[in-house]
């Protein structure tokens, strides 16, 4: 890795400085096992890298429940799930860990979670409105902003990694098994992410990253819902992922990029990268898609997805850029309504 | 040679060739006693070719001259033969018995079952009529049938055990039935998990079976009670 210029967060830098150290030390962190017999399979409903996901039943109480099944890994690597999942554990939709169980024989480690029920995005998202994406992406930002101002990063964002329950208009951000602590000017592996979310920081090997990788992803999703293009970058490999990055965002911005962090790009983009002017943001706007579009829109979408990761958006801030404003707005009325409904009855 | 002839009197040759050949570890000996009772071969005469002959190579004293083709013909009957007399043989006191002596030897083996531990197994037919159905291995433990384990019993009759012979044999020696309060059943998992469908089946049946027992039990009190 090539020598570079140091990045630390712009907020919640020292969040796990200031805990006890507990909080972060997940490899020493001991997990208190549940009764296995509890829960039971109902169906295999989805498999990933990582494990084996199936809609389950708490025996006990008759409660549905969703049951991740873990592939061998590393001990240390199910420790930092559970313990991030408890230390994020009745935040705002976090996916809510109820329990964890293991095989008697295999020790095969199962996590069990609230059941949601979701619609798989490709059909659901389709079927959004403008206000929708809003709503939800506003959703997504308040689990962000949650988890950020705990201290960790979840590195895995992506629409499959959402639960959109849309019938009663939750969200839950699930798949907490890339996430990590994190630690001003730690070093981390670049080997997270999915492709298409990728922050162009992975990319190009910087692995002093922090929370605002997450707003990258954010940015990349945000982008395929309001243009109707999945995957919105669409990479053939790591490398070809930077590419179509450049393809939108330009080289001169790139190269401002690689300077100021004193980045050296990989020998192998040389020829690759070429030069590209920025491409503007009306240019994605269709027929199909314009429905979805409007000066906050983009301007919202410009603000996440920038190279420099200290220019993008922090989830708070986003939460108050005015694209939200009608979601914000609805929540007031919704507080205002409770609170008389609760001054009436008392 | 000398040997074997100057000892005719006692050894019954063709049924100890018969008892002694390949694939027929099932069969147990049939008396002299119940074979030459003409009342036992009722309707036999019309089941089987060539049956006076076939009778008569039975019981060692088949001395016609014929051709290869009519004798092999009279060897495949009287094959037959015994097999169709061996039904109605092991039905009997004597037969159960002997039958009842393999059974406990392990001539019959033991069930494919994993969850029944090697309990021993007994030939069944699935019919009683010749030629439906070769031979099946019933096993009281797990109540079901099963394949033969080796090749050659695939070609043995199911009749020449019949539908009725295991579970005859279980009312004349009832000692024999295994105890089935506490049946072991397997449990399929996924990774440790018990499949819900299949798991609430077999909670409700052991529910039912419970409730069954506690009702034969009280049925059982208020018997000895009346008494």
């Amino acid at each position: 890795m090539a020598s570079h210029n140091t990045s630390i967060a712009r907020t919640y830098s020292y969040v796990n400085d200031r805990m006890p150290a507990a909080y972060s030390d997940y490899d020493a962190f001991q997990i208190q096992w549940g009764e296995i017999e509890s829960y039971e399979i109902v169906k295999k409903v989805g498999r990933g890298k990582y494990s084996e996901v199936f809609e389950g039943v708490n025996v006990v109480n008759q409660q549905k429940c969703i049951i991740k099944v873990l592939k061998p890994v590393k001990k240390k690597k199910i420790k930092r799930e559970v313990k991030i999942l408890q230390n994020l554990a009745g935040g705002p939709n976090v996916i809510h860990l109820h329990d964890v169980v293991r095989d008697a024989q295999s020790r095969t480690p199962s996590l069990i979670f609230e059941y949601v029920n979701n619609i798989d995005f490709r059909i659901l998202y389709p079927r959004f409105t403008d206000y929708d994406i809003r709503y939800y992406i506003y959703e997504l930002l308040k689990a962000l902003d949650f988890c950020h101002s705990k201290g960790i990063m979840h590195r895995d964002v992506k629409p499959h990694n959402v639960m959109i329950d849309h019938e009663k208009r939750t969200l839950r951000l699930i798949d907490w098994g890339l996430a990590e602590f994190y630690h001003a000017g730690q070093e981390y592996n670049v080997r997270v992410a999915s492709r298409y979310f990728k922050g162009p920081e992975l990319l190009v090997d910087f692995q002093e990253y922090d929370y605002s990788l997450d707003m990258w992803s954010l940015g990349a999703m945000f982008a395929s819902m309001i243009f109707r293009k999945e995957p919105f970058f669409h990479g053939n490999s790591n490398t070809d992922q930077l590419v179509k990055i450049a393809r939108v965002l330009g080289t001169d911005a790139l190269n401002a990029y690689l300077e100021k962090y004193d980045i050296e790009l990989d020998p192998q983009y040389d020829e690759l990268i070429g030069r590209y002017a920025r491409k503007p943001w009306q240019r994605f706007v269709n027929t199909d898609n314009q429905k979805y579009i409007s000066p906050e829109a983009l301007d919202f979408l410009d603000k996440l997805l920038r190279y420099d990761h200290q220019e993008r958006l922090t989830a708070k801030e986003a939460m108050e850029h005015d694209y939200f404003a009608p979601v914000r707005k609805e929540h007031e009325e919704k507080k205002l309504a409770l609170q008389r409904q609760n001054s009436d009855s008392s | 040679m000398d040997d074997i002839s100057s000892e005719s009197d006692c050894t019954k040759y063709w049924i100890d060739w018969f008892l002694g050949a390949q694939g027929n570890e099932f069969f147990c000996e049939i008396d002299d006693e119940f074979l030459s009772d003409r009342f036992n071969m009722t309707g036999l005469n019309s089941e089987v070719q060539y049956y006076q002959y076939a009778m008569d190579l039975i019981m060692d004293s088949f001395e016609h001259e014929c051709d290869d083709q009519t004798r092999e013909q009279i060897e495949r009957s009287a094959r037959h033969l015994y097999g169709l007399i061996h039904a109605r043989y092991i039905l009997t006191q004597r037969g159960l018995q002997k039958m009842f002596d393999k059974y406990k030897n392990g001539d019959f083996g033991v069930c494919p079952r994993v969850l029944c531990n090697r309990h021993p197994v007994l030939p069944v037919g699935l019919s009683d009529i010749p030629h439906s159905a070769p031979v099946k291995m019933f096993c009281m433990k797990c109540e079901d049938v099963y394949n033969p384990p080796l090749a050659r019993f695939a070609t043995i009759d199911g009749a020449y055990f019949g539908t009725s012979f295991p579970f005859l044999l279980f009312q004349v020696y009832p000692h024999l039935i295994p105890n089935k309060a506490a049946p072991e059943r397997f449990v399929p998992t996924i990774f440790g998990f018990k499949i819900h469908e299949h798991a609430k089946l077999a909670r409700w049946q052991n529910r039912r079976r419970l409730e069954m027992m506690h009702r034969l039990q009280l049925y059982e009190d208020e018997e000895v009670k009346s008494r």
